[in-house]
């Protein structure tokens, strides 16, 4: 069989689509068929897989911009921050985002760097078992842990 | 019974940890100036004379740059980047690809299932990068990452494995779809949007953040073992059911290896497949090692020093295929 495109090949793609039950048939040779796209792999963009459309931002979202230039509104096109700042820039409106792409988890439990300050990985450690313990509704516990939040938060 | 090694299923085990040097833009939004200071200033630590080599992207050579992707060192993201760079060291175990997505994506990978070990050649490195200059971290989101969905850990660990049998049984769609609910992750072959050819897929875990870097790796071990565990099954299964048609299908793979003259990447990929399937059920007295070295050694960059036309590529991918089949 013959390309479609250029009739000049042996057609090697052969792509057979149904759409509202009609059939449509396309053969296309090696060449052809990459000029066509056939071979380049689309990926959903990030927002379409966060389904971050969804989420009307709101107005003042959008003007507001870090010290390295990004905005929401071009980090919602590509995925991606400009630089560590923009994590404290638009932390609210990340927040929910970080968490649904990370499984719901939003607070990391792994290594640190022995610069980062250990009280603050206490206090950390603390706040989470905090909210650990007040949804299995032990107060006890909780007024336990949070009495320690304070007295930590009184030392620095 | 026959006994099935499991490194036959698991090729091998990677980890990667995303890291970015604190008070600098991230790679997207680096000037020139700054993507060269991060180059400098990673290899310099990682010397010539302790076995370490460095590839700028922009000195080496397409074809060189694809044959790094094809062994899995290096990402077509950043092969693509003329600010990119890789450090590796001699055995080629320990990858840290420089203005990737990331300042630094240090990457350890091993055959077999060995992520602690994979994980320990990372640390190393990170710690000595780490020690020279600190990197962006976050008390409540820990490392920070240009994309959020490696915040945390930044750690992705992986493995690939050879699902051949599950393929044949037609269990391996539903299986994957099923373990991608156990935040696991399942890709093709060269990671990110591609395909699986060969049979050969990617495992890896989802989610960064909130977990620590050991639960990670082990709730992942477990779910691989499990995997090669159903594939070992039904490798057993094929092989007492229908033995005739197995060895008909082993068989076929290794002729048409031996005898074609011109095959694409992914028919050679299927027929390696194939005949991998057959050497780990003792179907085909052949020395495993060497059919893993075809599956790297047939891919288009590893053919020729010179870049081949289409019906080049594939004349070449046959005459390797035909030499080293033919020798054994």
């Amino acid at each position: 069989m013959l390309c479609d495109s250029c009739k000049q090949n042996e057609a090697v793609i052969h792509r057979i689509a149904v759409v509202n039950g009609k059939k449509s048939e396309r053969h296309l040779c090696a060449q052809c068929a990459k000029n066509a796209g056939f071979y380049s792999i689309k990926l959903p963009s990030f927002a379409e897989l966060m389904d971050l459309s969804a989420a009307e931002p709101a107005e003042q979202e959008n003007t507001q911009a870090c010290e390295c230039g990004m905005t929401l509104a071009r980090f919602r096109e590509t995925g991606l921050l400009g630089c560590p700042k923009c994590y404290e820039t638009f932390r609210d409106a990340l927040a929910p985002i970080i968490e649904r792409s990370q499984g719901g988890r939003s607070r990391h439990m792994g290594t640190r760097p022995p610069y980062a300050s250990p009280a603050q990985a206490d206090r950390d450690r603390l706040k989470e078992a905090l909210k650990a313990a007040v949804e299995k509704e032990d107060y006890e516990q909780a007024a336990r842990l949070r009495d320690q939040i304070r007295a930590l938060e009184a030392d620095q | 019974m026959i006994s099935i090694q499991l490194e036959h299923i698991i090729l091998s085990c990677r980890v990667r940890l995303a890291r970015n040097f604190k008070d600098r833009p991230f790679v997207n939004r680096q000037t020139e100036e700054q993507a060269t200071a991060i180059l400098q200033d990673t290899s310099k630590l990682f010397p010539e004379n302790d076995g370490y080599s460095f590839l700028p992207m922009a000195r080496l050579a397409p074809l060189e740059r694809a044959s790094l992707v094809e062994s899995h060192l290096c990402s077509t993201e950043l092969i693509a980047s003329s600010q990119g760079g890789v450090i590796l060291n001699r055995p080629r175990t320990l990858s840290i690809m420089l203005n990737e997505e990331d300042h630094l994506r240090i990457q350890g990978i091993l055959p077999g299932l060995d992520l602690q070990k994979a994980y320990a050649l990372c640390r190393e490195a990170e710690e000595t990068i780490g020690a020279a200059f600190p990197y962006a971290f976050d008390s409540q989101y820990g490392y920070l990452t240009a994309c959020p969905t490696n915040l945390g850990t930044g750690m992705r660990a992986s493995a690939m494995l050879h699902l051949a049998g599950l393929a044949l049984t037609g269990q391996v769609e539903s299986l994957l779809a099923r373990i991608t609910k156990l935040g696991v992750a399942v890709r093709g072959f060269y990671g990110e949007g591609s395909t699986a050819p060969g049979h050969i897929y990617q495992i890896s875990n989802q989610y960064s953040l909130g977990v620590q870097e050991n639960e990670l790796m082990d709730a992942l071990s477990a779910v691989i073992s499990q995997l090669a565990m159903q594939e070992i099954r039904a490798r057993a299964l094929l092989l007492s059911t229908h033995p005739l048609e197995l060895e008909d299908m082993v068989g076929r793979a290794l002729g048409i290896c031996r005898y074609a003259r011109k095959m694409d990447l992914s028919e050679a990929m299927q027929e390696l497949s194939a005949i991998k399937l057959g050497v780990s059920l003792g179907l085909l007295p052949l020395p495993m090692e060497e059919i893993d070295g075809l599956i790297v050694a047939c891919q288009g960059a590893q053919l020729s020093s010179t870049p081949l036309s289409e019906d080049e590529e594939c004349a070449a991918r046959a005459t390797r295929l035909r030499e080293t089949l033919g020798k054994l």
